[in-house]
């Protein structure tokens, strides 16, 4: 009588792994996410026993999933006290989680995508990678960073000539924006190969904009994942809205809720002249 | 009860629990006209609570009666409209659109929105604007109404007893608190709009406090403002509240409304009450 919904309910704390200084990833047990999640839903996660402070759900995308375990993973910077709460979680203590939520990336119509991302963002993508590389397609993934060091993951990747790190010292990789990476390493090859191919983004808003300005002319799928402050992650209190040019289909506004319309959208969706930087 | 503009209007939450087990789904505010809201940023976490200014966002009164009310009141749920306007005029209009053949089991007016430019708290800050706003409403319905009171006044009771007077079957006590939040290096406020209202745990105590004056009046309240867990439901219960509304919480936890119930009926049990109207209002002194 008690009991909690499928979609929102306390979940086991399986493990918490520091990556790097800045990144850590949280394993936790939840069949429900585990089995229903796509890459780019995200799920908003708090610690239990139920506080008041801090109040709300942390809004995580799902950076991967081990359904045999019946576990997800996410990946997280601890910036407030929401995630820094989470990385001092131990194996054994329970979080609530509500999830997954929102929209995911489709990349069914391709055969070959490009990944593009950085900054604290870049989880949906390395979901993305893993699930589209199951289902046969051919994945691009160029990451941007100060240094290719503070990027989590790298090793996991086989350093072929798919994966791509950009970094603004010039340390290691390309020395540039992860778009101008896109541009200079990958983007003529895929054009060359007359397959179907999508793009897919996510990271600063800047990097978005800047990405979205460089495609526009080349007539390409862009899909992008957004981060947003997110109060109940499931459309109604109406604080994670942004601006679009096209009217909301159920609405008719010319905006969205990045929680419940996205966090995933086609980037022609998005007034991003409107759209805030931060 | 769940609080307005915590819930959507009750369809988003179908996937945590069957809404036809709640006392109401109280919706989102509705407007005449359709209203895109406040620019960002809209919300801020702050000390167990958080500040918003979403300014009444929703789709408009013709698109809730066609599109999403339908879908509300076939899954059962107990519906409480609720309505805000720029008069007493444009207010009455809705009400008069609204009506029991709709499924609709009462209206609530929201009084108090802290977050519009006009209309909204105006209304509720004086007892003679508050009591004209609450006629126009009963004489363009037949539904009960509810008026939701802004807790941004120096004493509530009189607005408690001009609502009743006025015809309000209850008043709901309370809306948010008006508040404000800076960014201390940015040098500019949490929220675009500067001021904003208060929810959550924070503002609970203040909350049960103009519960319990307003439920002296003997006008029939609705205490809202905070609850997160059964112990803070019942404090307004205990207080003299007739129903609670479960708002921010519904937040941090889309499932806790649908137990709540069940705690509450457990609680009494273990309290030796049969039921829970014996325990409103039974407060000791201390």
């Amino acid at each position: 009588m008690h009991a909690d919904s499928a979609k929102a309910s306390a979940a086991r704390v399986l493990d918490v792994i520091r990556l790097t200084p800045a990144h850590f990833r949280i394993d936790i047990e939840s069949e429900h996410v585990s089995a229903a999640s796509i890459p780019g839903q995200f799920v908003m996660v708090r610690p239990l026993p139920a506080v008041t402070d801090p109040l709300l759900g942390r809004p995580l995308a799902v950076l991967g999933r081990d359904t045999a375990a019946s576990s997800f993973s996410l990946l997280f910077t601890p910036a407030g006290r929401g995630t820094r709460i989470l990385a001092e979680a131990a194996p054994g203590d329970t979080v609530h989680v509500n999830g997954p939520l929102g929209t995911g990336f489709d990349f069914s119509a391709f055969d070959e995508i490009a990944l593009i991302g950085g900054g604290t963002g870049i989880a949906p993508l390395y979901f993305l990678a893993a699930e589209a590389r199951a289902a046969g397609k051919t994945v691009h993934l160029v990451l941007g960073a100060r240094t290719c060091d503070s990027l989590p993951f790298t090793g996991s990747f086989s350093p072929d000539e798919r994966f791509h790190c950009a970094t603004d010292d010039g340390s290691r990789g390309f020395h540039g924006s992860a778009v101008d990476a896109f541009f200079h390493l990958v983007a003529d090859r895929i054009a060359s190969n007359r397959r179907p191919v999508g793009l897919f983004a996510a990271g600063p808003v800047p990097m978005m904009k800047a990405l979205v300005s460089a495609t526009r002319e080349m007539g390409i799928s862009l899909q992008v994942s957004l981060e947003a402050r997110m109060a109940c992650g499931i459309g109604v209190c109406r604080g994670c809205v942004i601006p679009a040019r096209t009217p909301h289909p159920l609405y008719g506004h010319l905006t969205r809720a990045v929680c419940a319309d996205g966090p995933v959208f086609d980037a022609s969706v998005i007034d991003w002249e409107r759209l805030p930087d931060v | 009860m769940t609080a307005s503009g915590t819930f959507g209007f009750g369809i988003e939450f179908m996937e945590y629990g069957d809404i036809s087990a709640l006392g109401a789904v109280v919706t989102k505010s509705i407007t005449l006209e359709p209203r895109a809201g406040n620019e960002p940023p809209r919300i801020y976490e702050t000390p167990s609570g958080m500040l918003n200014s979403i300014g009444l966002e929703n789709p408009g009164l013709e698109f809730f009666k066609e599109k999403i009310l339908p879908q509300v009141v076939s899954a059962g749920a107990t519906m409480v409209v609720n309505i805000a306007g720029e008069s007493p005029d444009e207010y009455g209009e809705i009400a008069g659109e609204l009506s029991a053949d709709d499924g609709i089991a009462a209206l609530e007016v929201n009084a108090g929105c802290p977050n519009v430019d006009r209309g909204g708290m105006t209304f509720g800050r004086d007892p003679g604007m508050l009591a004209d706003l609450v006629a126009a409403v009963c004489a363009s319905t037949e539904l009960p109404i509810i008026a939701k009171l802004t807790p941004n006044v120096a004493d509530i009771v009189p607005l408690v007893e001009a609502a009743g007077r006025a015809g309000a079957s209850a008043v709901t006590v309370m809306n948010t608190l008006l508040g404000m939040s800076v960014d201390v290096r940015k040098r500019v406020p949490h929220i675009k709009r500067g001021k904003a209202g208060l929810s959550g745990p924070a503002i609970r105590p203040v909350a049960v406090r103009m519960a319990f004056e307003a439920a002296q009046t003997g006008v029939p309240v609705v205490g809202a403002g905070g609850i997160s867990d059964l112990d803070s439901a019942m404090q307004f219960f205990l207080v003299g509240a007739r129903a609670v509304e479960v708002g921010t919480w519904n937040f941090a936890d889309p499932a806790f409304i649908f137990r709540l119930p069940g705690l509450i009926s457990d609680f009494l049990e273990q309290q030796g009450e049969t039921n829970l109207g014996a325990y409103i209002g039974s407060l000791k002194s201390g």
